[in-house]
Parts: structure tokens; C-alpha cells; sequence
């Protein structure tokens, strides 16, 4: 296969501006096509994700950043859920946009996982242009990238989407940056790599990301070190030539870090507590997941090989396969000549998939002992796309030098096609003897024969669109089939869009069985649905004294009590900080009687004084009345107007949380721990207004400011990739 | 030391680089691991033979196939079992397609001639297929076997690792659906020579009245628990 190319080989990847631009919008538009004939709906997280989504950003739209998130766990701080979707991408701001338009938050969510998509796949045309220096292989690795597996994972895991949108571009501006002959270019590629490294840390992906990227250094390392001294050489240059934007780029990744090691050194501190069966070391305050999680979800407990190629009648939602002409397309490149590129672009493919799958090999165990990070994140089977675009993009370059390895002589052509002929009756016979393979499958192998016999004759010479034409229907038969098979068997979204992403405020706490209708997925009740009592006895959250009070006192005697938002007592009672008596609690709350038990001496002196009128009884709040009202209400505060003839001990069974201040008409009074985790305060007698308030002004300037710095280097990245002036200044 | 320029070229191509990939994945990939790791991950999606055995996994083709799926695993796991092959057969027959329900029935036998419910159940497979004389030569064979004998070949032989209080309840459980089905494997005989002496190709008969059962167990595995065969 190493004979001389064609007359026509130096630009057998080069089609026609006509050709590139259907090539890139009919993938796209069969695929939205495909997904509007199966109905478009979320399925399995992709659900929650909709409601945080809408949640979160319905409430930024009307200027209001959720700091607190009261509707879970029995109140704590909004930094968790943020993480796995990442707040701060200034992509989610077309929900809230069109949320304003009055668009459904359901189909706003949508409209986004949309515009990501197509432009991941965007990103990744440009990336294997890049890597290869053609179009030809660029569009049907796009056409592979649009209808493969990741377009099923579009609406099922977000995460996944994340992952694969910004590692396509950190790639490519990667790519680029090192291919870039001038700092001007070198500029458009590091504020683009800037800007999508913020993405990527800005979420509980990175260390997908940061897997890939290690499997791509070890990769060059190993077969094209001299790219390291290269780009080594060309920063020198870059930081000379702009020595502000490269500190200013290093600033704004090490700022992006600012929320997830807040939330890690939270979590460290035990001022959170995360799911107990997660954890690996018995503590809750650890966020390692134990081995064993980490195999179950890997990609060899997921995937079998078998699958790769048959049963795609039957797509499992976390399933991965390989579209056929990949397949073929690979074994078609597998005589030629296999340059550092190739060899990079498939040892990175292959270290990844090593890493994802787990307990099976030794790769993973090693280093879970030896690398810190990994021990923080399962769900390696997230790594398969990703795995499938490198190999995609392989495949691109595989093409490419197939096609130009076709002999020049016509008469030297037989054993070229006669090697078309084998590797399509090889795929035919071991298709054969798969079981449920999809029809076109067949078809595509078949017509893939044929394809490669016409070119190699040279009936596409002077038609090198309809040979683009050909590739890219071929790379798009059988994933149509599959998508179209995915969709019938696990149905459509069950989603409601009228679903309000705002919630009013509810003086009773449903719990668990209260809210069936409500209760959907793996039981927990959606962020925008409804409050959640906090009982989840196998995957439990919430602050360190919601903790406490959980592990001592058995939910049955707590869920009565939790259901009310507020209780007034007559009475408080010291309980001590260290060792404090939880039966004593217990049975105080199990019959929601007096006293309520504080931790500050401070706060029994106004008890003494109102001891006589005491009884045992407190006040539940089940609606709103003369005496009590919420008059106002979002994350974040609470503002309620207290109307009684003695002063009352106000008890707001949200959890207690530094960071908390109440204001009684206007004035900061002391806010005490009370029942072991909730928040007290003592209210006069008379019409009183308090108000609950979370967050400081720093902390509302810095998480705004983040946003708009995020969208602000968005825009500037953006600008310098879409301008065409070139700078001029010279490398060296 | 020189190379020949061959030796280089071969080097050189992606064949070479692919081999080397594969020797390194088959040195390093623990397989029966990567089994027992899809088993679980299998089972967290649901008790699929637990429900099976409670009568309460419902027919729906997503949970019938998750189901093959762990069957299809577990035939891995204990190739010269029966069972899982008898439940992959009995899943396919819950999904309509009866050819490759047959063809793991056979599979079940060939494994172990003893397990007359897979020739009860094929016999109503090529019923619903129209071949009635394969139907009555099955039902024939249900018929003819030694009944204890060969429970205790299906029964008690392969699950000679499990307790024996619970062996022997199951024992009990699977004697008295041999019963069952040899009754029916009677009934069935007699209706398909009437329909013949009427001269109609095959029995109308209602879809209760051809279907398949369910073995008497259908547990296989519980990755991290006890292997019963």
C-alpha cells in the first residue's frame, strides 16, 4: 500500500466550498431530523440536569444567584449540584434568554444541548482539518461525530456532552497552537484554549479531561517528543510577544479552579456531607469513591465486545458501539504507513481506554493507589465517546492515506482492489456470525465495497464531491438506523415542560410517598417539583449538623417533625456542643414538644424570663395566618412577619449553616443552632419582621463577577476565532 | 545492528502498531474480571432473576432484553451450564422470536438432556411455529422421561454446591412444576392428533395456552455472592 499516489492524491482530502458546506449541514440536519421523528425528550439524568438547569437560571435571570438551595436535604449550600453541570459556562445563559421569551424551561434545555452539539461537532470538523491538513477525512469524521454514539448520550448525560464539547475544542486550539506558524494565530488558539479550560474546571469533569490529556502527553512523549521543545519554544515567544494575556490566561484558569476547590475544601472540612455509600473511607467528609464503585461503572462492566457490533436493536442507555464504517475504514489503513500522528492520535485512544477499563487491567488500580485525583470520580464509561471520536478522527487520517495509497499505474490497481475485496468480505463473514445485526449494517459494508472499487478505478477523479457524497452517506446508514432503534425502545421524554422553574414557598415539607406524582427517576423528587424531606437512607447529603442529627435519631421520630418549616417555642434548653443527649432530643422531636434545645448559653436567658407562661406545646406552623406570614421568599432569604402577645423562640427547620444572619425589623440579631441543626431565634412579642439571610456581598459580587468574567473571555475568544485578520508577527 | 528495509516497512504500518495494542490489551485484561464487573453492573439496573422468580418482571422488550443481557453474561461465566442457556431461550420466547428461542433451547439441551421443561417449552415454541411434528416428538420426550431421575440430574446435581435446606425446597418447587408441564405436554399430544385427524394444519390455540414457562429457578449468578452451579 505504499505505492506511488494518484496525480490527483496531493488533494484526494480536498472538496469543493459547496461540497464542505452540505457535507456539515445535512449530518446535522438528519440528525435533527432523526431525534424529532423518535421525540425529543430527556432521559435519565439529562432529566434532573433540566430541572437544575431551569432552576438555577430562571432564578439568575431574575438577578438572584441560588447560594443556598433550601429544597433539598433539608437546606444546604448550593455548591453541589452546580458542579456537575458547571454553572458558569456562558452557554446555559440561551435558557435563561429564552425563558425569557417564555420559552419552556424544558424545551430551552433542549435548544441548548442543540446548539452544543452542533457545536462540538463543529469543533471537531475543525480539529481533524487541523491534525490532517483535509477536508475529506475532517467531514466524515464529522458525519461519524454527528450520528454516533454521542448523538444517543446527547440527551441522556449531560455530563458527557460537557466533557466531549469543550475536550473537541481544547484539542483543537491544542492543535492549533502547536501547528501555528505566527503569535497572532498563537493568540486566537490560547484564548480559545483559555477559555475552554475554564470550562472544563469550572465542572466536575475535568478529570475526564485531565485523563485524556495526560494519555495524549504520554502519547507524544512516546512517538513525537520534539513537539514538547517546539511548543516549549513557540510559549517563549508567545509570552514575550503577549505578556499580559498569558498571565492574564493563567489567572483566569487558576480563577475558574476557585469553585470546585471551594467545594472540595468544604467537603474536606466536613462542613458537607456526601453520600455515604460513596464513600471510600468510612468518612463523610471524604469524596474518594470506593474501587469497587469505580469497576462497576467502567467501561468494561458496561460494555461487552460482543455489543460493539451486534444487538443494536437493543441500545443500552449507556451503551457504545462502533459504527461499522469506522470499522472498515480502520481495517482499509491498516497496510499503509502510520506516521507520529497516526501514532500519537491512536496511542491517546488507546491509553484512555486502557485507564476506562478499571478493576480489569492493572492500569487503573495503580493509579488509584498512586494519583490522588482518580480516586475522586467514577462513571469511566463517560470516557467511551470520547474514545470513539479519537478513534473517529484516526479514521479520518486513515482514509486519507488509504486514498492516497491507491497505485497510480492502472495496472497495478488489481491487488489494491482485490485487499477492498478482503476486508469487506472479512466484515461481511464476521457480521455474519454476530447475532441481531441491523440490515444496514450489511448495507453499509456492502456499499462501502462498492464506494472504495469505483475510486480505486478512478470513477471518481474528476468527482471528488460525489466521492465525498458516497463517504459521508456511508458513515451516516447504519448510526440512522441505530438512532432511529434507540429511540423506540426507550421511548420519550415523560418530562412535563410546563413545569414552572420557580417554586412558591410551602409551610409543610412533603417527604418521601407524600408526592408519588412528583417522585420520578430513582425516586428523589426534582429540585423544581417540590422540598425533599432529606431521607435517603442510601445515598445521604446534607450539612455536617443535619448529619449528626440524622445518624443519632432514627428517621421515623424526625419525619413528623421536619415536615414543618417552623415551630415557635416558649422554652429553650441548653444541650451541650460534645456528647449532647439524643435520646432527650429524640423524643422532643418524635412528639414535636417543647423545649427546643439550643447550644449557646446566651440564648437561655431570654427563656428564663418567659418560663412562667411556658407549655410544653409549641406553635406548628401549618399556614400562613394573622400571626405568622411569609411575605417573601427565594434561595437565599426568607422574610416572614411574626405577630404573637409573648415573645416566642422561633425555630426555622432549615439547616443551621455558617453563613446565615437574621434581621428582626431591621436590626442583626444572634442566630442559634437549634434541635442540632436547625436555625433559632428569639422573636418579641408584638408584630415583629424577620428576615433569614444566606450569603454576604462579597460572595454575591464574586459569583457574579465570575459569570460575567466567564462569558466576557467567551466573547473575546470568540471574537479572535471568528476574525480573519491575520497578525503578521513572526515566530522568532 | 541493521534492519532489513522490510522489517522497517511492516513496522512502519498501522497493522503492526494495532497488533502490538492487541498483545498489550490481552496481557493486561483480566477477561473472567470484565465478566463478573458487566454482571454487576448488570444487576444494578435491576434484580433481573429475582423478578423473575417473583413472577414480577414485567414483559416489556426493555426488561426482557436486560435480562438476555445477564443470561447471555452468565452463560459466559458457567458455559456448560443449562440454565442460562434455557433462560435466554425463555426470554426470547417472552420476546416473540421464537427461532432464536429455539435455538438456545437446543443449546439448553445439548448441555443437559435431563431439562424436560426446555422440551416442554420447545414443543410450544414449534407450535406457535407450525411444526407439529418437532412439537410432538418434544412433548413426546417429557412425557417419556423417568420423572425423579431426572430432576434429580437437573435439579439436585447442578446445584449440589447450595445449601441443602434450600436445595431441597427448590427440589420440591421443580417437582411439582415436572408435574405441570407433563401433564400439559399430555394435553397438548391429544389436541394437536385431534386437529390433525380434522385435517387443519395446526391448532388454533389462544396465546395462554402456548406459552412457555418459566423455569424453576433463575438465578445463575449473584456476582459477589454464592455460585449455586
Amino acid at each position: 500500500m505504499n505505492a506511488a499516489p494518484v496525480g490527483t492524491a496531493g488533494n484526494a482530502g480536498d472538496v469543493s466550498g459547496a461540497v464542505r458546506c452540505w457535507a456539515l449541514v445535512i449530518p446535522f440536519v438528519l440528525w435533527l431530523w432523526l431525534h424529532h421523528w423518535g421525540a425529543i425528550g430527556p432521559q435519565v439524568d439529562n432529566t434532573w440536569y433540566s430541572h437544575w438547569i431551569a432552576y438555577h437560571f430562571g432564578y439568575l435571570a431574575k438577578g438572584i444567584f441560588p447560594l443556598w438551595d433550601p429544597f433539598r436535604a433539608w437546606g444546604w449550600p448550593d455548591i453541589y449540584d452546580v458542579r456537575f453541570f458547571g454553572d458558569l459556562n456562558p452557554f446555559y445563559l440561551i435558557v435563561p434568554f429564552l425563558m425569557l421569551l417564555h420559552v419552556p424551561p424544558f424545551v430551552a434545555f433542549n435548544a441548548f444541548l442543540v446548539v452544543l452539539y452542533l457545536l462540538g461537532g463543529i469543533g471537531f470538523y475543525l480539529c481533524v482539518k487541523t491534525v490532517w491538513s483535509r477536508e475529506l477525512p475532517a467531514l466524515v469524521a464529522y458525519a461519524m461525530f454527528m450520528l454516533s454514539t454521542i448523538g444517543e448520550l446527547l440527551f441522556s448525560q449531560l455530563t458527557v456532552m460537557l466533557m466531549l464539547f469543550s475536550s473537541v475544542w481544547i484539542f483543537y486550539f491544542l492543535a492549533g497552537y502547536i501547528k501555528s506558524a505566527t503569535a497572532g494565530e498563537q493568540k486566537k488558539y490560547f484564548a480559545g484554549l483559555v477559555f475552554t479550560l475554564m470550562l472544563v474546571v469550572s465542572t466536575y469533569v475535568p478529570f475526564f479531561f485531565v485523563v485524556s490529556l495526560s494519555a495524549f502527553i504520554l502519547a507524544a512523549c512516546l512517538f513525537s517528543p520534539a513537539v514538547f521543545i517546539s511548543v516549549a519554544q513557540k510559549t517563549v515567544v508567545f509570552i514575550r510577544t503577549f505578556p499580559v494575556l498569558f498571565w492574564m490566561g493563567g489567572g483566569a484558569v487558576a480563577l475558574a479552579c476557585l469553585p470546585g476547590l471551594f467545594f472540595y475544601l468544604s467537603v474536606g472540612r466536613g462542613d458537607i456531607a456526601l453520600i455515604m455509600e460513596r464513600n471510600a473511607f468510612g468518612s463523610s467528609a471524604s469524596l474518594a469513591v470506593p474501587l469497587g464503585m469505580i469497576s462497576h461503572s467502567s467501561l468494561a462492566a458496561q460494555v461487552s465486545p460482543g455489543e460493539l457490533f451486534s444487538d443494536q436493536d437493543f441500545v443500552f442507555n449507556t451503551f457504545c458501539y462502533v459504527p461499522v464504517f469506522l470499522a472498515v475504514v480502520l481495517s482499509l489503513g491498516c497496510f499503509t504507513r502510520m506516521d507520529a500522528r497516526h501514532r500519537v492520535i491512536f496511542a491517546t485512544g488507546f491509553f484512555i481506554f486502557l485507564f476506562a477499563l478499571a478493576g480489569v487491567t492493572p492500569v487503573h488500580a495503580f493509579l488509584y493507589e498512586h494519583v490522588g485525583f482518580v480516586r475522586l470520580f467514577r462513571n469511566l464509561y463517560f470516557l467511551g465517546p470520547l474514545i470513539m471520536l479519537v478513534f473517529a478522527a484516526l479514521a479520518g487520517g486513515q482514509l486519507q492515506s488509504f486514498l492516497e495509497a491507491r497505485p497510480a499505474a492502472p495496472d497495478r490497481r488489481v491487488w489494491y482492489f482485490l485487499f477492498i475485496l478482503l476486508v469487506h468480505a472479512g466484515w461481511l463473514v464476521f457480521l455474519f456470525c454476530q447475532e441481531r445485526v441491523l440490515w444496514t449494517t450489511f448495507a453499509t459494508v456492502i456499499g462501502s465495497a462498492g464506494v472504495f472499487a469505483l475510486f480505486c478505478f478512478g470513477a471518481f477523479d474528476r468527482h471528488r464531491g460525489l466521492l465525498c457524497a458516497g463517504l459521508l452517506f456511508l458513515a451516516m446508514l447504519q448510526p440512522s438506523q441505530v438512532i432511529m432503534t434507540y429511540w423506540s425502545v426507550w421511548g420519550r421524554g415523560t418530562v412535563d415542560v410546563r413545569q414552572p422553574q420557580e417554586l412558591p414557598f410551602s409551610y409543610r415539607r412533603p417527604f418521601r410517598g407524600q408526592a408519588p406524582e412528583l417522585e420520578k427517576g430513582l425516586g428523589l423528587v426534582p429540585k423544581t417539583s417540590a422540598d425533599e424531606s432529606g431521607f435517603r437512607p442510601q445515598g445521604f447529603y446534607g450539612t455536617h449538623f443535619v448529619q449528626a442529627l440524622y445518624s443519632h435519631v432514627p428517621a421515623g421520630d424526625l419525619q413528623e417533625y421536619v415536615a414543618h418549616k417552623f415551630v415557635l417555642y416558649e422554652q429553650v434548653a441548653l444541650m451541650p456542643a460534645v456528647n449532647p443527649d439524643w435520646e432527650a432530643l429524640r423524643q422532643a422531636l418524635g412528639r414535636v414538644q417543647g423545649p427546643a434545645w439550643v447550644n449557646e448559653q446566651k440564648a437561655l436567658e431570654l427563656s428564663t424570663a418567659s418560663a412562667a407562661a411556658s407549655s410544653d406545646r409549641p406553635v406548628i406552623i401549618e399556614g400562613p395566618s394573622e400571626a405568622f406570614k411569609v411575605v417573601s421568599f427565594d434561595p437565599d432569604h426568607v422574610r416572614l412577619v411574626v405577630n404573637y402577645p409573648v415573645r416566642k423562640f422561633l425555630v426555622y427547620n432549615d439547616s443551621y449553616y455558617p453563613g446565615w444572619r437574621v434581621f428582626i425589623n431591621g436590626r442583626e440579631r444572634p442566630l442559634y443552632r437549634a434541635n442540632a441543626a436547625f436555625k433559632g431565634v428569639w422573636v418579641e412579642a408584638g408584630r415583629q419582621e424577620v428576615e433569614f439571610r444566606f450569603g454576604s456581598l462579597p460572595q454575591y459580587v464574586f459569583h457574579w463577577a465570575m459569570v460575567m468574567f466567564f462569558a466576557g473571555w467567551g466573547g473575546y475568544a470568540g471574537y479572535l476565532l471568528v476574525q480573519r485578520k491575520k497578525c503578521d508577527i513572526q515566530v522568532g | 545492528m541493521r534492519y532489513p528495509g522490510w522489517i522497517k516497512t511492516v513496522l512502519s504500518t498501522s497493522l503492526a502498531v494495532y497488533g502490538l495494542a492487541a498483545v498489550v490489551l490481552l496481557g493486561a485484561v483480566n477477561y473472567k474480571s470484565t465478566i463478573v464487573e458487566r454482571l454487576n453492573a448488570v444487576l444494578e439496573w435491576g434484580d433481573y432473576p429475582a423478578l423473575l422468580d417473583a413472577g414480577k418482571l414485567g414483559f416489556s422488550e426493555r426488561s426482557l432484553r436486560m435480562a438476555v443481557r445477564y443470561y447471555k453474561l452468565a452463560a459466559e461465566v458457567q458455559p456448560r451450564s443449562a440454565q442460562p442457556f434455557a433462560m435466554i431461550g425463555y426470554c426470547y420466547a417472552r420476546l416473540g422470536d421464537e427461532a432464536r428461542a429455539v435455538k438456545y433451547y437446543r443449546e439448553a439441551l445439548a448441555r443437559n438432556g435431563n431439562y424436560f421443561w426446555c422440551e416442554y417449552n420447545l414443543g410450544m415454541l414449534y407450535v406457535r411455529m407450525k411444526d407439529l411434528d418437532r412439537a410432538v416428538s418434544a412433548f413426546q420426550q417429557v412425557v417419556s422421561q423417568d420423572r425423579d431421575s431426572a430432576m434429580k440430574a437437573a435439579v439436585l446435581a447442578p446445584l449440589s454446591r447450595m445449601p441443602a435446606g434450600q436445595r431441597q425446597a427448590l427440589f420440591a418447587r421443580a417437582a411439582e412444576f415436572a408435574g405441570v408441564i407433563r401433564e400439559r405436554s399430555y394435553r397438548m399430544i391429544v389436541i394437536i392428533n385431534m386437529t390433525r385427524q380434522q385435517g387443519t394444519q395446526a391448532p388454533e390455540l389462544p396465546e395462554a395456552a402456548t406459552g412457555v414457562v418459566l423455569h424453576p429457578w433463575s438465578y445463575i449468578i449473584q456476582p459477589g455472592k454464592e455460585m449455586y452451579l
